[in-house]
């Protein structure tokens, strides 16, 4: 093993507790995923901790037998956090069935397939019980024949002359699949057993279950208007969305969930570039009791259409991190505490509302800069939040600053805030008359947030997840 | 591992009579990695405890009141260019829970029996 499977290994690991915490209550996977990383961290960072190949080997270890662990943890915090009736979940999407399946058909198939890659791995080089020893003293198993001062790379070559066998098991293992060993056929095994028994899913399946829509038809055009004119979006009933001079960045990070600070690689034009999209879902993106996600459907046409390939991946970037800015802990004059406890039922109540009135123009927004009940406003320059979290004020700044921040206040509840700043350029053109003016000789945001809201924004590096587009082309024709 | 009510699972007797141990020495919170590796050391283990098992058992210790955990100030990890760490603190109960385990651990080993010199 290289010592580049570090990282790999610990992406690994972080995958998995992405995967195994996904859905739960935000303070516990977001406590969960830090805690990890941090652990990740020290052992990246122990000088008596393995080294090389064997220190991506022990994660991997630690990884792999902690898995029935982290889904019994899963499951007993997914029970305090729902305790309704499952099936009533379900039917309000709460907790998807099919996702719930795939953590656990992933986390059998990765259990099968680690442990065949061990029995794979001894398969190639059969150890007696004496060398098996010095392999475990940190010695190679014919180490007696080298020079004590042969690096590990000689050891490696020297081994594969001398012993035959192993050299013809790695040819076989690239270039004859039938001969490939138990490492593929277990896993092969693993994926089939599990395929068919509904344990792993592909994302199209998994988002047909959900009952996800998918476009059936779209129409995209080139907007020769540009970036200076207007963008908008809608969902219009017949299960229509329709997208008015929209880059294709701002379409990716609608579709991924991701701001523009965490889109990377790519070329210039999904930022200069806008195009017109119409496009019809198989069903009603309006139906009765909500919205549905139409989060999949962008992704197809992304795929189909602009034949995007993105990943997601770990960095280490430059970040910011929320943090009070007083010692008493006291908060600033423009946060407060919500006297509101829950936001399900104005929610609740706001989807029905929309959903009885759809087809109508929709509801004008509150005037003189106010949010809605458990809403948001934001304009050049400020921002209003009724109750909401103080992870929601973190990502309004994170919009703002085109940075992470991450909120580290370690406060819970919901907060009302109201921030006002002097944005470093100005707009230009009008401003909607209802809303507050911009001063220009007013604080700026770092001033502002510490006045305002009694915190501050602390400079520091963290893991930030990016988006990175690895291929995309320009439309196809419609 | 079942559990029988009232009773510690050996990982988190471990993890009580480890956290006490590193009250005794005068530290007073550990992390996560931390407690892992002193755990590893104790039993002479190469390998940690998983990282599932590891963290499932240290909230579940903080469920029972025998640890309590808080998130470091944001500023050292910051100042140190490394992820905040969460650390644990050995609660009262959880003093007394290691005191109980070493004392039922001393009490199951049988003493050695004294050696005698043979006689000239």
């Amino acid at each position: 093993m290289r010592s580049g499977l570090l990282p790999l290994a610990a992406t690994l690991v972080r995958a998995w507790t992405r995967v195994y915490t996904h859905g739960l209550p935000h303070a516990e996977r977001k406590a969960r995923l830090a805690e990890i990383d941090s652990d990740l961290w020290e052992f990246e960072h122990d000088p008596e901790a393995p080294r090389a190949g064997r220190a991506a080997a022990h994660v991997l270890a630690r990884l792999l037998s902690g898995i029935p662990d982290d889904l019994a943890w899963r499951m007993a915090v997914g029970a305090t956090a729902h305790r309704a009736p499952v099936s009533a979940l379900t039917a309000a999407g709460v907790v998807n069935g099919p996702r719930r399946i795939s953590a656990f058909g992933l986390a059998a198939t990765i259990h099968v397939i680690g442990i065949s890659a061990v029995m794979s791995m001894a398969a190639r080089a059969p150890l007696s019980s004496t060398n098996l020893r010095k392999v475990e003293r940190g010695q190679a198993a014919i180490g007696h024949r080298l020079p004590p001062n042969a690096s590990w790379r000689n050891q490696r070559v020297r081994y594969a002359r001398n012993n035959e066998s192993v050299a013809k098991m790695s040819v076989q293992s690239a270039a004859t699949p039938a001969k490939a060993g138990a490492f593929s056929r277990v896993s092969a095994v693993a994926v089939a057993v599990a395929v068919r028994l509904g344990l792993i899913t592909s994302p199209r399946h998994a988002a047909q279950a959900a009952s996800e829509p998918v476009f059936e038809v779209a129409s995209i055009k080139p907007n020769p208007a540009g970036r200076d004119a207007p963008t908008q979006q809608r969902i219009q009933p017949g299960g229509r969305f329709v997208a008015v001079n929209i880059p294709v960045a701002v379409l990716i990070g609608a579709a991924y969930d991701v701001q523009a600070y965490r889109l990377t690689g790519g070329p210039q034009w999904i930022w200069s570039e806008t195009f017109d999209i119409v496009a019809k879902a198989d069903g009603e993106l309006l139906p009765e009791g909500g919205r549905r996600p139409i989060r999949g459907a962008l992704r197809g046409l992304l795929a189909d259409r602009f034949k995007l390939v993105a990943h997601i991946e770990t960095r280490q970037l430059p970040m910011y991190a929320l943090v009070l800015a007083r010692d008493d802990g006291r908060l600033g004059p423009s946060l407060t505490r919500s006297l509101r406890t829950d936001c399900e039922a104005v929610r609740a109540q706001v989807a029905k509302e929309a959903t009885e009135g759809r087809g109508g123009p929709p509801p004008p927004p509150p005037s003189g800069g106010m949010a809605p009940p458990c809403g948001a406003m934001n304009a050049v320059g400020t921002f209003t939040i009724d109750s909401g979290t103080l992870e929601r004020v973190a990502n309004y700044l994170s919009a703002e600053l085109n940075t992470k921040v991450a909120d580290r206040t370690g406060l819970s509840g919901l907060f009302n805030a109201r921030l006002t700043w002097t944005p470093d350029q100005p707009p230009q053109g009008s401003l909607d008359s209802s809303l507050p003016s911009i001063d220009p000789a007013g604080p700026s945001i770092f001033t502002a947030v510490k006045e305002q809201l009694g915190l501050k924004l602390l400079k520091t590096t963290g893991p930030v997840e990016v988006l990175v587009i690895d291929r995309i082309e320009r439309p196809t024709p419609n | 591992m079942r559990r029988k009510p009232g009773t510690l699972l050996p990982l988190e007797t471990a993890i009580c009579v480890t956290a006490a141990a590193l009250l005794r020495r005068g530290t007073h919170e550990f992390h996560g990695y931390e407690i892992a590796k002193r755990l590893g050391d104790a039993a002479d283990r190469r390998l940690l405890t998983a990282y599932g098992t590891l963290y499932r058992a240290l909230g579940r210790l903080e469920q029972m009141g025998l640890l309590r955990s808080r998130w470091e100030d944001p500023e050292i990890p910051a100042r140190e260019n490394r992820p905040g760490r969460r650390l644990y603190t050995l609660t009262g109960a959880g003093e007394a829970a290691a005191h109980d385990a070493r004392k039922l651990v001393a009490k199951r080993t049988p003493r050695r029996a004294r050696r005698r010199l043979a006689p000239a």
